[in-house]
């Protein structure tokens, strides 16, 4: 039905359109409604006072003017066909109609469909249009200009052929709207009081319901414009839909509002024309104005009408279009189509969202083979006692159950247990039960105090409690450990490797250096006048000179016990190695000497007292404190070394080494002293050396008649006492006339390490405990080769060939003295340094910015402007062989090389160690196990022959 | 509180327990630390890489496990008391302990008449060439003394070598060096290597290096026959040379002492090092290839950490050691004057910074025959001597790997393997250009800076305008742009160069045009017919 209108609505005049679209506008504004109201009442008068003739004024208005033309014609053409049908069909009369019949009519049209074009032509007329010619609605200046647009856009005039009837009908009405409006100019100045009240009624309303949002506007706009379209005409946008939900809000009370004040307008406006208008109905309607439902719902009082009559009013739309119950004209396919993708959207979304952990799992995953394993497939079997079918199983279940091997009648051993147990406290007496019962309720609450405990010891923040508690768990561990080494198993390796790290991090780190409250005691000058801040740094300062001492290589007894927790405990609680009571009196000794050195820098305090202690007196007394510091170091130096190169002279056998000492630069030393612990051939032949020896220190040579049988054993355990002492030697110069006997410093250099290690292992063979004593990070001794007691041995054979091989060495020697080979070879490499060194290039061209040629002085030569440019090689200090001197690499690049190289760093990685690391391990079935080798070289996706089927769920 | 501790220790002693097996996997089959991956954001980089060390703590894990693969042990020699020394033992004695199998290994060959002998084992230890400096060439199955051939070649005969497998063996003679198949026929002589001095294969590579009296060390492909680099040394005759099997670097030895080694992919040597004060005698490199053990003139032995370069150790001989050989399991064999001894311990003793060895394991010789050559046989505790008088076999106890890997080398191969392993070496085999100091470096990132890189190219060089080319090649019906048009030209794919290419081909068709029209007016109405259509 809705369809048919349009079509014949289509055609009509823009006159006639154009007052439906204001009576939508209307409709949303209450106090429009009575206005139409009023205004039909007067239509109907005017329509059946004026004939067919027109107004040219209304015309202009509308900018369609052969239009009006083509209606003119028609008009005048078919004027009898159209009155003729009227008669017949229409409630149009002629001129002359009767009020009262009219009305009558009137009413029983209101259900026709044609009726309704009645209705919208009535809803504004043009008279309203000039009524509201100053006034704009809101958004009104869009809607007018998409209402003026519209016709022509939708309907060219050859339409009008084909609904020829309506368009003259409007065509009548139109005219006899006009011909009022000339005529009415008059009536209006009478209503406009009414009218102005009930627009700003109306305006008051719709801005309370669509407040402050900015569609408000366009929405009632577009609500009046989609009624007006909607309604006749089917192509509608979602708009109106929106409209009508706004509408519904404010139905109804609105609904009442507008009833009550028509019916006070119409009162008002009856008592003038009520000759001219048809008879007000029940409720204060003329007979154009139609009822609906909707109309009445407000004022049904009764709760069970109105339930039955929700239906109704659910549908305001319907009530609005004035068809009461009439469904909703069907959205446009566009419109339709685009609501159902997007629905359909959020639902196969809703549906695919299901698949997105299995997707994530499946693209994460390493490998992936196809078909996918059936999720269903492999259903997990309930572990339920399987019940015996077949008759064998029975009897093999009875069987079993007599025998105790299978519980009876498929009973879980827990549940028999809880049987057992309930029948227990059955029997048992109650007091039994209770006692069991307060036994797990004390169990619980110690629990529950247990924990409480442990939270609150969590919180506690106090350093010396948890240094406390953790030197006790230390402890624990310990001697776990401990006690894991005597049953053999031995440390863990990894273990360990991280408690030297920890220690050594704890060396490296600043920690004693740089802290708060070492940076605090500085600012503050807190020493000048706390005794505990004043022991505190210099306790600081000590562990810093420890630790610089330990840096350089040199062993400090006090050692780690203050901060290196790890090593504290073992140093000081059962230290295997430093039972003897003589090495800790000596440890002590050494402690307080070193107490002692590392005060004396204390002294110089640089500070905000520092203008204190630089002055005199200050000074004075500084002075004696160090003077006494010092003879105290000195004597204790004395008894503890004396003492010690005492025990040593009585001890040592062969030949003496010494390595680092205290104060001296250690690096000659080691390099004299590393012929001699040399394969002995060698050592006794280098002759000057040992001459130089002799020059050097004393010691050395009375201990070398102790040479006659240089044992390896003997000058490795005195190599590893003299690490502990501190001898002042004098600093040899290191420059060696002869490079060739420098070549091995470096080795032996590298070795103390690990001489210390030898001295330990010797010892356990119980021939020089003292020298074992005095090493203390030793590792635990392992089981001593059998082959170095057999060296040892092999020494004293090999002694007999010595004069033999001096002279052959010293043949040698004098046979090579000539061959400058080692010269040459520095010569050479010297060249190439230079050669792979940065390089000047001179650009400079003679005569360029100066005169050249004969007769330049050599002034004017000089003067001229040198173009250097510094080609970058590879630094001297720079080269792989800078400490090499023995040695010349070739720092070019080999270019054949580069092209096995990756030039950037590829996709995914962040560094290089990444990548590298990613090619360290080889695939290849040469370097790994069959296993690793497929493992490694798997395909990421496995695909099997035959039909994959897609997936059907979600596996995740 | 002791509960809980109890508890514990018999976790952690599990967990200590697969903690030491890492440990020791860790140990002898892991490649170095991960790097940590605390710093890395990206998620997915973050589990890939935790799945790739994942990856080879399995696979360093499978390979301990896989130990249990390997049946032989290899012991030494022990001697049961302080007075005994292993050095004293004689071969005899050996002998007679020893099973019966093992005792024929050790065997003598007088060869008196062509004077000192050169050795060589094949890789597989199967084979054994010989070949005396008056031009006498044997090869023999040894363990079978099954001689494969004999050869007389009348010329002095510096070198000899076996190449990949016992097919094919170099000889070193006087003016060149020939390679002759396994029943003597001379295959190859290759020219290019002038008076070569030592002989040297590289067998993943299939590279034959030479060097020879003049100084120069040549390289050629023995798989492709090619020339692959030629290196002067400019050091004069050279003393000796020696392969890195780690990573196929050639050391060669000098008369002044020094050492260098070399690259077929660099003109100049790598690294010179100042190894002896008097000429190298002789080189030796262990498997690993971090020690060098060398002997020179001065009577020194030398052992080099040639990771680092430093000299580790230097010990003294009685005479200048003429023959150094490292055995698998790195047993030093030194051959000095007539005398042999074999040094066990020389790198452990330097990896534990303990100090020297001080005496050797085992001593042959002073029986006048003047060592030569020293070669050891692999996966046998065998060593071959070849003196001036023939060669000797000698027993080594713990000398050589007891387990050897099928595919690497196989000392039971039959006809088929070897020619199955001959071709899968072959479809292996390494490039030249592979070759440099640090084997690892194939695939790692090039860290040279950007201005280098800028510096080294080229800035002036013009890109090759491809048309430019087209444009002046041939015509006709197979001229280059038209060949260009029909092979690259129907793609859907137009770029600049399909653009200029088809502008060329339009002009090139109206200039044809324009010359036929000329053509046909010069010729007029009449003859205008008969304009060749062709453009010549």
């Amino acid at each position: 039905m809705p369809r048919r209108q349009t079509q014949k609505r289509a055609p009509q005049d823009h006159t006639a359109q154009k007052p439906a679209q204001r009576r939508q506008a209307s409709r949303a504004q209450d106090a429009l409604a009575i206005a139409e109201a009023d205004n039909k009442t007067r239509l109907g008068i005017r329509r059946s006072r004026l004939g067919v003739s027109d107004d040219k004024n209304v015309r202009k208005r509308h900018s369609a003017r052969e239009n009006d033309d083509d209606n003119e014609d028609d008009n005048d053409e078919q004027g009898p066909i159209h009155k003729r049908r009227r008669t017949g069909a229409e409630y149009d009369s002629a001129d002359g109609g009767s009020d009262s019949e009219g009305h009558e009519w009137k009413l029983g049209q209101v259900d026709s469909d044609d009726d309704e074009e009645l209705d919208s032509d009535e809803a504004l007329g043009s008279s309203d249009e000039e009524r509201f010619e100053g006034f704009t609605f809101r958004g009104s200046s869009s809607n007018k200009s998409k209402s003026k647009k519209a016709p022509p856009k939708k309907r060219p005039e050859i339409t009008l052929s084909e609904d020829m009837e309506e368009s003259e009908g409007n065509n009548s009405d139109e005219d006899d709207e006009d011909d009022l409006g000339e005529d009415a100019v008059d009536l209006l100045t009478a209503w406009d009081m009414n009218t102005a009240e009930e627009e700003s009624e109306a305006k008051k309303a719709a801005s309370k319901a669509k407040k402050a949002a900015a569609g408000a506007d366009s929405d009632e706009d577009s609500g009046s414009e989609g009624d007006s379209e909607s309604d006749p005409s089917e192509d509608d946008s979602d708009m109106s839909l929106s409209d009508d939900d706004a509408d519904a809000q404010e139905d109804g009370l609105a609904k009442l509002q507008d009833f009550v004040q028509s019916m006070g307008t119409i009162k008002s406006t009856r008592t003038k024309r009520t000759q001219e208008q048809s008879n007000p109905t029940e409720y204060g309607l003329t007979a154009s104005q139609k009822l609906t439902v909707a109309d009445l719902l407000p004022s049904i009082t009764d709760s069970r009408l109105k339930s039955s009559l929700k239906h109704v009013d659910a549908t305001p739309q319907a009530s609005n279009s004035g068809i009461p119950g009439k469904l909703d004209a069907p959205l446009a396919k566009r419109q339709q189509d685009k609501i159902d993708r997007a629905a359909a959207y959020e639902k196969s979304k809703e549906t695919l969202d299901r698949w997105l952990d299995t997707v994530k799992a499946n693209r994460r995953a390493e490998h992936l083979v196809f078909p996918l394993p059936n999720p269903d497939g492999e259903q997990v079997h309930r572990m339920d006692v399987a019940k015996p079918t077949t008759d064998l199983e029975s009897t093999i279940q009875n069987i079993l159950a007599e025998s105790g091997l299978a519980e009876a009648n498929g009973k879980s051993a827990e549940d028999q247990f809880q049987n057992f147990e309930e029948l227990q406290s059955r029997s048992l007496p109650i007091e039994e039960i209770r006692a069991r019962q307060a036994e797990l309720r004390k169990r619980r609450d110690l629990l529950f105090r247990e924990e409480v405990r442990s939270k609150r010891i969590k919180k506690i923040k106090s350093k010396a409690y948890r240094r406390v508690h953790r030197k006790e768990r230390e402890k624990l561990e310990q001697q776990e450990r401990q006690a894991l080494l005597e049953s053999g198993v031995d440390m863990d390796e990894a273990e360990r490797e991280k408690n030297e790290r920890m220690r050594a991090e704890a060396r490296m780190g600043s920690k004693h250096r740089e802290s708060k409250w070492a940076k605090s005691l500085k600012e503050t000058g807190r020493t000048a006048w706390d005794e505990d801040a004043r022991n505190g740094a210099a306790d600081l300062a000590l562990r810093e000179e420890e630790l610089r001492k330990r840096i350089e290589g040199k062993s400090v007894s006090r050692g780690d016990d203050a901060y290196l927790d790890s090593s504290s405990s073992e140093s000081d609680d059962e230290d295997p190695w430093a039972e003897d009571a003589e090495e800790i009196r000596k440890n002590k000794l050494e402690r307080k000497l070193a107490a002692l050195e590392a005060e004396a820098p204390e002294g110089e305090d640089k500070g905000p007292h520092s203008k204190l202690f630089a002055m005199k007196f200050m000074q004075n007394a500084e002075a004696a404190q160090k003077e006494a510091n010092d003879a105290e170091i000195r004597q204790l130096n004395r008894d503890l070394h004396g003492e010690e190169s005492q025990s040593e002279a009585e001890s040592e056998v062969g030949r003496r080494k010494f390595g680092q000492s205290a104060k001296t630069d250690t690096k000659p030393n080691a390099k004299k002293a590393l012929p001699k612990n040399e394969f002995e051939e060698a050592a006794d032949s280098d002759d000057e050396q040992r001459v130089v020896d002799s020059d050097q220190d004393i010691d050395i040579v009375t201990d070398r008649p102790a040479k006659q049988k240089p044992g390896v054993s003997g000058s490795k355990a005195t190599a590893a006492s003299s690490k502990k002492l501190s001898i002042p030697q004098k600093d040899v110069p290191a420059e060696e006339e002869n490079p060739w006997l420098v070549q091995t410093g470096r080795n032996n250099r590298r070795r103390e390490g690990a001489d210390t290690q030898e001295a330990l292992d010797i010892s356990v063979s119980a021939e020089q405990p003292q020298a074992i004593s005095s090493s203390k990070k030793g590792k635990p001794a392992k089981a001593i080769p059998s082959k170095r007691r057999v060296q040892e041995e092999n020494d004293s054979d090999d002694e007999d060939n010595v004069p033999v091989l001096l002279k052959n060495h010293d043949l040698v020697k004098r046979a090579f003295a000539g061959d400058e080979v080692v010269q040459d070879f520095e010569q050479e490499k010297m060249d190439t340094i230079e050669d792979e060194g940065d390089k000047v290039v001179d650009n400079t061209l003679d005569g360029w910015g100066s005169w050249t040629g004969d007769g330049i002085s050599n002034k004017q030569k000089k003067r001229q402007k040198r173009f250097l440019t510094t080609v970058e090689g590879v630094k001297a200090d720079k080269r792989k062989d800078a400490k090499l001197s023995r040695v010349i690499i070739n720092e070019k690049r080999v270019k054949k090389n580069v092209k096995y190289m990756a030039t950037q760093l590829p996709h995914q990685f962040e560094t290089k160690s990444q990548y590298e690391r990613s090619l360290r391990m080889p695939l290849g079935p040469e370097w790994s196990t069959k296993e690793s080798y497929q493992d490694g070289t798997k395909p990421r996706l496995l695909i099997k022959q035959g039909i994959i089927k897609p997936m059907e769920k979600p596996m995740v | 509180m002791a509960d809980s501790d109890s508890r514990k220790a018999v976790m952690s002693a599990e967990d200590r327990q697969a903690k030491m097996r890492l440990a020791e996997a860790q140990k002898t089959y892991g490649r170095g630390k991960a790097p940590s991956m605390k710093n890395i954001r990206d998620k997915k980089l973050r589990t890939t890489l935790k799945a790739q060390e994942e990856k080879h703590k399995n696979a360093m894990l499978q390979a301990k496990d896989a130990e249990i693969l390997l049946e032989h042990e290899a012991g030494f020699l022990e001697p049961e008391g302080e007075l005994e020394k292993t050095y004293k033992v004689r071969q005899d004695e050996i002998k007679d302990s020893v099973g019966m199998e093992t005792a024929k290994k050790g065997f003598e060959l007088r060869l008196n008449d062509f004077g000192p002998y050169r050795t060589d084992y094949t890789r597989n230890g199967r084979n054994l060439l010989l070949a005396g400096r008056k031009g006498h060439v044997a090869t023999m199955d040894w363990r079978d003394g099954k001689l494969g051939c004999e050869l007389q070649l009348n010329e002095t005969v510096r070198d000899a070598r076996w190449l990949h497998n016992n097919q094919f063996f170099a000889v070193a003679q006087k003016k060149y060096v020939y390679i002759y198949d396994h029943n003597g026929v001379e295959i190859h002589c290759l020219n290019k290597h002038l008076e070569p001095l030592f002989l040297e294969f590289l067998p993943y590579h299939f590279l034959l290096a030479s060097v020879g009296i003049s100084g120069y060390l040549k390289y050629t492909d023995t798989s492709t026959g090619q020339t692959v680099a030629e290196l002067p040394t400019r050091l004069g005759r050279p003393t000796s040379l020696t392969q890195n099997p780690h990573n196929a670097i050639l050391h060669t030895g000098h008369q002044n002492g020094t050492v260098t080694l070399w690259s077929p992919n660099s003109q100049t040597a790598l690294v010179k090092a100042q190894v002896h004060r008097g000429p190298v005698r002789s080189l030796a490199i262990d498997r690993q290839g971090r020690y060098m053990v060398s002997t020179g003139q001065d009577q020194r032995m030398n052992v080099w950490d040639i990771r680092m370069f430093r000299e580790v150790h230097s010990y003294s001989c009685y005479q200048p050691g003429a023959s150094v050989a490292i055995s698998d399991r790195g047993l030093t064999a030194v051959g000095w004057g007539t005398q042999v001894s074999v040094w066990r311990g020389l790198f452990d003793a330097a990896v534990a910074d303990q100090g020297k060895v001080n005496s050797p394991y085992m001593a042959w010789g002073g029986e006048g025959q003047r060592i030569e050559n020293m070669r050891w046989c692999p996966y046998e505790d065998v060593l071959g001597v070849a003196h001036d008088q023939g060669f000797a076999s000698l027993l080594v106890p713990g000398a050589g790997e007891p387990n050897f890997d099928s595919l690497e080398a196989n000392p039971y191969e039959n006809t088929k393997q070897r020619q199955e392993a001959e071709v899968h070496s072959l479809l292996t085999k390494l490039q030249p250009d592979m070759i440099s100091l640090d084997p690892s470096i194939i695939g790692k990132l090039d860290t040279i800076s950007d201005k280098k890189v800028q510096e080294t190219r080229n800035l002036d060089h013009r890109p090759e305008d491809h048309m430019e080319k087209l444009k002046n090649r041939g015509r006709g019906r197979n001229s280059a742009l038209r060949k260009y048009l029909r092979k690259k030209g129907r793609g859907n794919v137009i770029d600049d160069k399909r653009l200029k290419a088809e502008a060329l081909r339009e002009e090139h068709r109206s200039r044809h045009k324009e010359k036929l029209r000329k053509e046909r007016e010069d010729l007029g109405p009449a003859l205008g017919r008969f304009a060749t259509k062709k453009d010549s």
